[in-house]
């Protein structure tokens, strides 16, 4: 069936076969049906903006498909990004429970499925089902322990190669490997990734063609070959 | 139930214990099995890194919960823990407080807020750590 930006978008959360996967949707059949009952489902481009900085909470943005990028400012005014959200997570979770403004921005960096709940309903949900708490409890604790890497990586003096060497065996795992290597299919633009790194564009693709020229990476496009991943892992000294 | 209710609540079910300036009430890596109510005194909460450079999260107080995202995240503790003032403190073991969130109701949001406090007060480090990540970079 036709659909927009060409994704499988799934109205009913139900029949969606990836929730016993993801820790917060994996709820029984009763708490589900009160999900179902106040979630609107949506689809965006590329480059939506679901929130922003400094913005009064609507509610939480739960990310069904696709990948989101958070953003923050730094007190320089820098753009940094602080995580690229994979699906299964909830979005504004902490901003929405406090009723404060949110701490990050959440842009979609490729066509994505968002189910959207008010606030209001969404504290309302918590009350009433003892197990979505939990859930929300799991995921802002992931969320807390996501923000204290990042701390702990503010003070680390570490090179800028480095940092990229670390980026990229973040990104290697088992789905990725294929033949002894690590195929990456990288949606984020050099700069996008130095905005990770607290870099430039300029030193991110500097970095990736040294690493391409010790063939410890291939890059054809918008895909990197990591096919050397021991010796991105001895550029990483922590 | 508010933070202070909360605390009050949990303080039923401590092992209470006295420490002093330097002692470490717990380490990063170490298991979490339970948290820790500072009742009071002082407890500092760093991140030590490979570099050899502490980034230091925040100050704990007098009336003050700690263990709460590890708890959840079921994962060792993410700082380490230490005395800087005398202290007295409590911990309240891993069971006992799900039983307790299990029996009330109130006190779930109320540990859903002091999490969301956690992460938006982590951010806004990040934030503000322009200084620090220009010159990791």
């Amino acid at each position: 069936m036709p659909s927009p930006y060409n994704i499988d978008v799934h109205y009913s959360c139900m029949d969606c076969l990836d929730r016993t996967d993801r820790p917060f949707c994996n709820l029984t059949k009763k708490t589900m049906e009160g999900l179902e009952k106040i979630k609107f489902t949506s689809v965006y481009p590329r480059g939506a903006l679901l929130f922003v900085e400094e913005e009064q909470p609507r509610g939480v943005f739960i990310l069904c498909s696709g990948r989101v990028k958070l953003t923050t400012s730094s007190s320089e005014g820098k753009k940094l990004i602080l995580k690229i959200v994979q699906p299964g997570e909830v979005l504004g979770l902490s901003s929405a429970i406090l009723g404060k403004p949110y701490e990050v921005s959440a842009e979609t960096i490729e066509p994505c499925q968002v189910n959207f709940i008010k606030r209001s309903e969404f504290l309302a949900f918590l009350n009433e089902h003892t197990e979505a708490c939990f859930h929300t409890a799991e995921q802002l604790s992931e969320k807390y322990q996501m923000a204290q890497r990042e701390i702990r990586a503010l003070g680390l003096s570490s090179s800028t190669g480095e940092k990229l060497a670390k980026l990229l065996l973040d990104w290697c795992d088992e789905t990725t490997k294929t033949n002894g290597a690590f195929r990456l299919k990288v949606v984020l633009t050099h700069e996008e990734i130095a905005q990770m790194l607290g870099t430039t564009r300029e030193t991110i693709t500097r970095l990736l063609s040294d690493m391409r020229k010790k063939k410890i990476i291939d890059i054809k496009g918008s895909t990197v070959m990591v096919t050397d991943h021991a010796a991105l892992e001895e550029m990483v000294s922590i | 139930m508010n933070a202070v209710e909360l605390f009050r609540a949990l303080s039923a079910f401590v092992e209470p214990m006295l420490l002093k300036a330097g002692d470490k009430l717990f380490e990063a890596n170490e298991p979490a099995d339970g948290v820790y109510l500072i009742q009071r005194g002082k407890v500092q909460l760093t991140y030590p890194n490979a570099a050899g450079v502490a980034v230091t999260e925040r100050l704990a107080r007098g009336g003050q919960i700690l263990g709460l995202g590890p708890l959840f995240a079921d994962r060792p503790w993410g700082a380490t823990g230490e005395v800087v003032a005398a202290t007295r403190a409590g911990f309240v073991r891993k069971d006992a407080v799900m039983r307790f969130l299990d029996e009330h109701p109130e006190g779930r949001l109320a540990v859903l807020r002091l999490l969301s406090q956690d992460v938006d007060r982590c951010l806004g480090l990040i934030r503000n750590s322009g200084p620090l990540i220009s010159k990791a970079s």
